[in-house]
């Protein structure tokens, strides 16, 4: 069995998964990230379907980076998924994303996004941003403990 | 004649001399009657026509009024010359003949009736005669029982009233033609259209006129040249229906109205039964009791396009006087016809007029909504471009700061160089990129105007360039107070982009200066900021405030171009202007409002 996935990232750019993996890995937050590059596959590894079939489920990661523009499922829709469903609605997804729209900002938070933050042009602040952000969510924050997905199913 | 005392103090001689001088009166009247005595012998005396009766005889000759005695049948006894005046009748054929025949025949019962009532009491009233000659004479009679002994005799007093009735003729005529007249000016102040004004003009001169049939034709431009009537009054309008008319130049066909259209001059038939001009509507005519008929031209600036005709009963209706009165009448009523005729050109012109500014207006709308539509999609597309520009931008700054970090040590410095160079232009790309958002979001968010401080939001931006720049040494004067009803986050970037310009044109200028202070221009206050920096050249001024535009080279001066723009968007935006002043070395005056000025100057 593998070591339980730290963080999930959803992204569709393969130079952003890259910078972003790069950032992360380099600054030694978080060595076991999976990437989804879709809302699709994001959904699927999250509620272990389709490919993520027999994923062990109490085994979920510390911290969802979510983009917003994503093929197939959009980013808002991945995060309601998460949000609405008590397996998953306590793991902490922040949004990473280029869209400085205030309607995208507020719909996010609206859905439950523990935090929006907009991917700077320069990798150097890219860095900072990586650095703060990894350290608070992966090291700092206290994740609440979700109820065992088998109790869930057996209270329904 | 005794003085009344007298004959009060002894009424019984007195009553027997009077019976005595009737007695005398009636023999001395029947000598006159048979004619053949001129003095006559009463009582023992000798009285003769020139005697003590002639005082008396000569006052009743002498009335003014036709007297008289009547027996109590009707047969005269006396005349006054007077009476034999109104009867046109020598005396000789009035004595001794009953008074009956000379009444029209229409009236003699009555007569007979006054002459049973007189016995009575006194009666009067009026009565026509019927004089010799078989012409008629009004007269206002009395009759009353003469107070005398004997044979019971009447009196007749008869009054022509001729003369009388001529004045009240006059008097009822000309009262009628005011009538008319004031109806028609009261018709004339209140009609509002030309139809009510026809119609009830019609109405008044069949009403207060006396005419049977009053109408208002039009002349239509059509082949037969008919007159179409379009008003009309009276009850015998039939006449009208039952007639055709035509304005058109045939001899055939000259009534009054086309002869009035034809000739704008007045026509008049006063005897229609005759007049060969009528001949061809005689016989509807007089079967509608027509027997005058004239025609007036409604003259106005158009020409005689319309015709008032009105009808009489009686032939020679339409005097001169007559004609004088409804040739004024005419007159006023072209006179509306023309007032109206203006008011409608007047009222086409306004509505052209209204109708070509809805129309302007309504192109305005649909240029500004095609406008605003062409500007919020140009606006999307600028927003989309600026962030789908930011993706790449970042995969290049991120590899290249890779490469760096991977391969900086295998690097020659040209090379680093070169690398450094790609980082430049790319921080500079989203410099640019992050102002042209900045500038598309300052259209797309809401203008919320409040009470902005303006002295203290310079202050605010003063601090943060000193906070960025704290070696900078820069006079910084703001006079107090200014105050604006502006949105406070547009015009913060305002102060920002145009302090922060003065701030670095000033950059290369020892004891630079930066003020910011208000004056009134036309009434409006305009904001300025003046600064002693490197100035630009008014001949680029045109370029100032456009996107991107730049009047310093990056290196003089660095900047992308987009302050400027954004200081117009937001000025234009709170409906003011903004301007600059400047010469090359000499510093730069930025000026702006916040409310639109009435005046435009450049």
């Amino acid at each position: 069995m593998n070591e339980p996935v730290e963080m999930l990232l959803v992204e569709d750019s393969p130079n952003d998964v890259e910078l972003t993996l790069r950032a992360f890995t380099r600054q030694k937050l978080a060595t076991r990230i999976q990437v989804a590059r879709d809302g699709q596959e994001a959904l699927d590894f999250i509620f272990g379907r389709d490919a993520y079939i027999g994923r062990d489920l109490n085994q979920q990661p510390k911290l969802i980076l979510l983009d917003l523009k994503l093929p197939k499922v959009d980013g808002l829709d991945v995060l309601r998924a998460i949000k609405s469903d008590p397996r998953t609605q306590m793991i902490p997804v922040v949004i990473l994303t280029s869209s400085c729209i205030e309607h995208d900002i507020a719909e996010g938070y609206q859905r439950g996004a523990n935090s929006y933050l907009i991917k700077p042009v320069s990798y150097d602040q890219f860095m900072i941003l990586v650095n703060t952000l990894g350290m608070y969510w992966l090291q700092f924050n206290q994740n609440a403990v979700a109820a065992p997905v088998d109790e869930l199913h057996l209270a329904k | 004649m005794n003085e009344p005392a007298q004959a009060s103090a002894k009424p019984p001689a007195d009553y027997a001399e009077l019976l005595q001088r009737l007695i005398e009166a009636e023999d001395t009247l029947y000598a006159i009657r048979t004619g053949d005595v001129d003095a006559l012998m009463m009582g023992g005396q000798v009285y003769s026509l020139e005697g003590a009766e002639t005082p008396y005889r000569l006052l009743i000759e002498a009335m003014g009024e036709g007297a008289g005695t009547l027996t109590l049948d009707g047969t005269v006894l006396y005349a006054n010359r007077r009476l034999s005046e109104i009867l046109a009748a020598p005396l000789t054929e009035l004595f001794g003949n009953p008074m009956l025949p000379w009444l029209a025949p229409d009236e003699q019962e009555v007569f007979k009736t006054w002459l049973n009532e007189g016995q009575h009491h006194p009666v009067s009233g009026r009565l026509t005669l019927r004089k010799h000659d078989g012409q008629t004479v009004p007269v206002q009679v009395s009759i009353n029982l003469l107070p005398a002994p004997g044979v019971p005799t009447l009196g007749i007093i008869m009054v022509d009233l001729t003369a009388i009735n001529q004045a009240e003729q006059a008097l009822r005529r000309s009262n009628r033609a005011l009538r008319m007249v004031s109806a028609c000016d009261h018709v004339l102040v209140h009609a509002n259209t030309e139809a009510v004004l026809f119609a009830e003009t019609c109405e008044v001169i069949v009403k207060e006129g006396g005419y049977p049939l009053t109408w208002i034709g039009v002349a239509e431009h059509n082949e037969s040249k008919t007159i179409k009537p379009i008003a009309w009054a009276g009850e015998k309008i039939e006449y009208i229906n039952n007639i055709t008319l035509s304005w058109a130049a045939d001899a055939h066909v000259q009534g009054p109205a086309s002869s009035a259209i034809q000739s704008a001059q007045t026509v008049v038939i006063n005897e229609l039964a005759t007049d060969a001009h009528f001949d061809r509507w005689r016989q509807q005519a007089l079967t509608a009791g027509f027997a005058a008929s004239i025609g007036l031209p409604l003259r106005t600036a158009g020409g005689t396009w319309c015709v008032l005709c009105i009808y009489a009963q009686n032939s020679g209706a339409f005097n001169a006087e007559e004609v004088q009165l409804l040739k004024g009448l005419a007159n006023d009523l072209a006179y509306g016809i023309e007032a109206f005729h203006i008011r409608a050109e007047h009222e086409q012109a306004e509505a052209k007029i209204r109708e070509l500014n809805e129309e302007l207006e309504q192109r305005v709308r649909e240029r500004t909504i095609e406008l605003e539509s062409s500007n919020t999609e140009l606006e999307a597309f600028v927003y989309t471009v600026a962030h789908d520009l930011r993706a790449p931008l970042r995969s290049i700054d991120g590899f290249s700061r890779i490469l760096q970090e991977d391969c900086g040590d295998r690097l020659q410095p040209e090379e680093k160089c070169h690398l450094e160079r790609v980082r430049m232009a790319t921080q500079h790309m989203g410099h640019l990129i992050e102002s042209m958002l900045q500038l598309s979001r300052l259209n797309r968010s809401e203008l919320r105007r409040t009470t902005v401080n303006i002295s203290a939001l310079a202050q605010d931006v003063f601090a943060d360039l000193q906070r960025q720049d704290p070696e900078r040494l820069v006079t910084t004067v703001v006079a107090p107070d200014l105050v604006a009803q502006a949105d406070p986050a547009l015009l913060h970037s305002v102060l920002e982009n145009l302090l922060g310009n003065a701030w670095k044109f000033t950059s290369k200028t020892a004891d630079a200066r930066i003020e910011l202070g208000c004056t009134k221009q036309d009434g409006v206050p305009t904001f300025f900021v003046h600064d002693n920096g490197a100035g630009f050249n008014m001949a680029y001024r045109g370029k100032l405030f456009g996107v991107f535009q730049r009047l310093h080279r990056n290196d003089e001066f660095p900047g992308t171009g987009v302050g400027l723009a954004s200081v117009q968007r937001i000025i234009h935006r709170h409906q003011g202007r903004v301007w600059a002043e400047s010469e090359p070395g000499n510093g730069a005056s930025f000026f702006f409002t916040l409310e639109p000025t009435r005046k435009h100057h450049e």
